[in-house]
């Protein structure tokens, strides 16, 4: 992959000779001076749009410009956002860092998600600074066009775009002109005046002619730059330039394409093919020109032509690279095709050549792709398109394989084989199937050495298996992973990782928790060997799930803690990120440090809308549901679990669907709504009436935790209906399910949820004034619970809990279970039932009306700004938050951005006036 | 080609001129419509005719006919 382009990120060097627009100049500082925060240059090529706004830029010296120059191969939004970010980043550096490192992990965040984090990280800046877009009209991917548009209603105060094009671009620029937001220099604005082209003629090109040519050379090229540029090449050796002058006629292009082959018919042979010959690049430097033309001199030939205004334009401070004037380049190229066809493939084929050698890898398929090199196209496609692909560039790369005539498209598996990850990843499964069903064409020809054949199918085999689990066919997905894993080549590590990964979570899903924990540590081992992170990511996440489910929590920790870790040190951030977070949060939350599990949430939440992973959001949503359920707040509960439910897709996964039903129902019936209740319980296959039924169990190695969710839900809903005396038969009926539900969850070692079960058995044990059995299960939970210290599942059950505790401690009823345990549960249980009033805000709710910013303030940063609020120093709120005194001066800084303030005592007003002190 | 001309822009379906002008690069204005047809007024230079041409391309109307007067 190649590096990313300097020379893009670099503002045009100002010509030495030119002639000052004044009156530009003016426009632009008098909307500049009006508060107007959008420029548009909007005129056809060659009206010196670039140069008129690089001068303009190089007056505002005290403002921070940054600049970039837009290519066709921009109009893909994975390469763009890098480019954008990386010119963004040069103002400063902590801009869009989040949204980098999810690009980097080959995701794109949804157009909305990237607008509302670029412009929180803009807010940040304390003065005015500007970005150029150069050529902006190559932009017509919608998905940029809407973070524009996004941009554009939200735009940060400070921020100056200016927007340089050969046409308007499809953005609501009347509402901006109607608005008084928007300065634009047209075509009309650009046309050199008669004076102008005298001074041009003059002082640029050395030339000079009489008033009357100047004038009937304003009307015949209608003061376009470009056309006098050429006329003034052309002027220069004529001996009658009236006479040459007046001959001039037709359109621009005519003008164009007729001066430029009059400037051309003036160069020496050996110039004029060698710009004939680069005009075939992009960008132009030495060595790559010397390897196209074969001359060894092409230093010296640039700098002459650059020196002879011949539409060189430098792409960099140091004088290595160029590009023509994108209409000369035009002109000439179509010359060099028209009259040298096959030297113009040859010459592509050698600048491939060049640029592969250089490791640029777009340049180089994109010329041998020009050059009709379709074997080395593709040789270059198998070494990079995975890469690419993963790297977020599958647009790119999509465009290469649909530019390969369709016998080269199946001989490109690599290429193939990325495109059915890209589409498998972003859950878009049924467009993988094509890419999937050209390498399943290639395993019938034996091209390839055998190795090689058989890696390839065994990564195909995976995708297959993924696919097949995808439509619920579990079996028949895991026979294709176990004959993959057969197929693997001893020293393939990356598809063994692969292979092993996936057959440990179809082992997870089909109950075989041994085989899928000796699965997921041999998909661990071989990650690491073949230096696959995010393998080697989902399969410690998939390790620290299943220790989580078993009731393992410390283990769960010790095996999520330093992933997360490494996350947050690492540049990428793949959406696997987000369940690390939430594996955390949720050990937190079990160990009733809540505090923690909503700092864990909330990054997981982060990432989540970053990575555009809806699954993450519903379960991050419905995990601060619990939460404020557990603080007594059920109003605000509400909240979160209706947006999961709005948040449910079709292609939802049950888990997913299962926990956030589940959890809807107790919200439900915390808010005294027994009816919703009820009527969401019906959709998935329980009865209420007179007598409790319920869906069948699946048998004991499929029942899930999330399934285990839904039907202890049930059982909530049966002990409120019979605690109101609705229905006091409920408990009795209910017991059958909940003895069937913990036999099932014990044999699968879902201790978490058995731990649930019990404690809602024994409160129905109660409700049936069996108080015995009550209370033998209120010891076994505790027996299960204490070894990983197990407490808010105790704190979700309230009340009842903490009477039956209280009494098994007043009669000494523990057993093997420590007092000091019990006494910390009912510590925690003693602060649930204080009415809300009189406990300390739960800082749940500075959260939620955090949530009114543009972007909320994290956990974190609420910290920071209630110890500002206390008068700490920097110091001593490093030294209370147990964060270095640089962590501190980030936070501040980010805090002043999110409220809109430059310092503390307005951080502090605004705070409070928001309600978040 | 720098002039700025008044162009009528012919589009399938009846538009509404408000909601065009919402996320449209040029003003534009109603001169005529009905249930099938909508035909806008525009006055403006080729960068900013291009611009809407394509605009219109985006948002998924169909072009009948263009016309400068």
């Amino acid at each position: 992959m190649d590096a990313l382009l300097a020379t893009k990120l670099h503002q045009p060097a100002s010509l030495t000779k030119s002639v000052k627009r004044s009156q530009l100049l003016q426009r632009l500082n008098a909307g500049l001076e009006s508060g107007y925060q959008i420029f548009l240059v909007s005129a056809p090529a060659g009206f010196g749009k670039t140069t008129c706004v690089s001068e303009w830029v190089n007056t505002l010296k005290k403002f921070p410009v940054t600049w970039l120059s837009l290519d066709p191969a921009d109009d893909d939004p994975g390469r763009f956002f890098a480019y954008l970010l990386a010119a963004l980043q040069k103002l400063d550096e902590h801009i869009g860092q989040e949204i980098a490192g999810t690009l980097r992990a080959g995701q794109l965040p949804p157009a909305e998600v990237i607008s509302i984090t670029l412009i929180n990280d803009m807010l940040k800046f304390d003065r005015e600074f500007f970005l150029v877009l150069d050529d902006f009209h190559v932009i017509q991917e919608v998905f940029i066009l809407e973070f524009f548009e996004n941009l554009l209603a939200n735009f940060p105060p400070r921020f100056r775009l200016i927007l340089i094009t050969r046409e308007d671009p499809s953005l609501p620029l009347a509402q901006l002109r109607a608005n008084n937001r928007l300065t634009e220099i047209r075509v009309l604005d650009l046309r050199f005046k008669k004076e102008d082209i005298e001074r041009f003629l003059r002082e640029v090109m050395g030339v000079s002619i009489s008033p009357s040519d100047i004038g009937v050379l304003e009307d015949k090229t209608e003061g376009w730059i470009a056309g006098l540029q050429l006329a003034g090449l052309s002027i220069r050796d004529q001996d009658n330039p009236s006479d040459f002058i007046a001959n001039l006629s037709g359109s621009h292009r005519h003008i164009l394409a007729y001066l430029t082959e009059q400037v051309l018919d003036r160069q020496p042979e050996d110039i004029r093919a060698f710009l004939l010959q680069t005009s075939i690049l992009d960008k132009l430097t030495a060595d790559l020109c010397n390897a196209v033309t074969g001359r060894v001199d092409s230093r010296a030939v640039l700098e002459r032509l650059f020196h002879a205004n011949l539409f060189l334009v430098p792409l960099d401070y140091e004088g290595e690279w160029y590009r023509y004037h994108h209409l000369f380049a035009d002109l000439l190229r179509s010359l060099q095709k028209s009259h040298q066809a096959e030297k113009t493939t040859e010459l592509h084929r050698r600048a491939g050549h060049w640029f592969a050698e250089s490791d640029m890898a777009t340049d180089a398929i994109q010329h041998a792709l020009d050059a009709e090199d379709y074997p080395f196209a593709v040789d270059l496609l198998e070494g990079y398109a995975l890469d690419m692909v993963m790297q977020g560039y599958a647009k790119t790369v999509n465009d290469w394989v649909k530019a390969l005539p369709a016998d080269w498209c199946s001989q490109s598996p690599r290429s193939n084989l990325a495109l059915a990850w890209a589409h498998l990843l972003r859950g878009t499964y049924v467009q993988a199937s094509p890419y999937l069903e050209r390498l399943e064409s290639f395993f019938s020809g034996s091209q390839e050495e055998e190795a090689e054949r058989q890696s390839l199918k065994t990564e195909w085999l995976v995708m297959q298996s993924l696919l097949l689990n995808r439509q619920g066919k579990t079996q028949e997905s895991l026979a294709m992973a176990e004959e993959a894993l057969k197929l693997v080549p001893s020293d393939d590590d990356r598809v063994r990782s692969l292979t092993q990964f996936c057959l440990a979570t179809l082992y997870q899903a089909t109950g075989k928790n041994e085989r899928a924990i000796d699965a997921f540590q041999s998909a661990l081992q071989a990650s690491r060997v073949a230096g696959n992170t995010i393998v080697e990511m989902l399969s410690t996440c998939g390790l620290a799930q299943m220790a989580f489910e078993h009731g393992q929590l410390h283990q769960a920790y010790e095996t999520a803690s330093p992933v997360s870790a490494q996350i947050e040190k690492s540049s990428s951030l793949p959406p696997i990120s987000t369940v690390i977070f939430g594996i955390l949060g949720e050990i937190c939350y079990q160990w009733h440090q809540l505090e923690r599990a909503r700092h864990f949430y909330e990054r997981a939440l982060q990432l989540s809308i970053l990575g555009g992973y809806n699954s993450g959001i519903i379960g991050c949503h419905t995990f601060f549901a619990r939460l404020f359920l557990l603080e007594g707040d059920p109003d605000a509960a509400a909240q979160e679990i209706q947006k999961s439910s709005e948040l449910l897709q079709v292609d939802t996964p049950d888990y997913v669907r299962q926990e956030t039903l589940a959890y809807q129902t107790r919200v439900d019936l915390a808010r005294n709504r027994p009816a919703a209740a009820e009527r969401a319980l019906q959709s998935e296959g329980f009865s209420f009436g007179d007598q409790f039924c319920y869906p069948d169990l699946p048998p004991a190695p499929n029942l899930s935790y999330s399934l285990g969710l839904l039907y202890n839900s049930s059982l909530c809903f049966l002990l409120d209906k019979a605690q109101d005396g609705r229905n006091l038969a409920g408990p009795k009926n209910g017991l059958e399910l909940a003895d069937q539900l913990l036999d099932m969850a014990l044999v699968n070692g879902l201790i978490s949820l058995a731990l649930e079960t019990l404690l809602l058995r024994a409160q129905m044990h109660t409700v049936q004034g069996d108080h015995g059995a009550s209370q033998a299960d209120y010891r076994k939970a505790l027996e299960l619970a204490e070894p990983e210290g197990f407490i808010a599942v105790f704190i979700e059950h309230g009340q009842p809990a903490a009477e039956a505790l209280m009494e098994m401690v007043k009669r000494k009823q523990l057993e093997e279970v420590h007092l000091d345990y019990v006494k910390r549960i009912l510590a925690a249980l003693s602060e649930v039932r204080r009415p809300l009033r009189e406990r300390p805000a739960p800082v749940s709710s500075a959260r939620t009306r955090s949530a009114a910013l543009i972007e909320p303030l994290t956990g974190r940063e609420l910290d920071v700004l209630r110890a500002m609020s206390e008068g700490l120093k920097y110091k001593e709120i490093g030294e209370k938050l147990f964060i270095s005194q640089n962590t501190v001066r980030y936070h501040v800084k980010s805090i002043y951005g999110k409220l809109n303030v430059s310092n503390k005592t307005q951080a502090i007003k605004k705070a409070r006036g928001l309600q978040l002190l | 080609m720098q002039e700025s001309f008044t162009y009528h822009i012919k589009l399938q379906d009846a538009v509404d001129e408000e909601a065009f002008n919402a996320s449209s690069p040029l003003s534009v204005k109603v001169a005529q419509t009905d249930a099938e047809t909508t035909t806008f007024i525009v006055h403006t230079d080729q960068s900013g005719l291009v611009g809407l041409i394509r605009h219109i391309h985006h948002q998924g109307f169909v072009l009948l006919s263009l016309l400068r007067k």
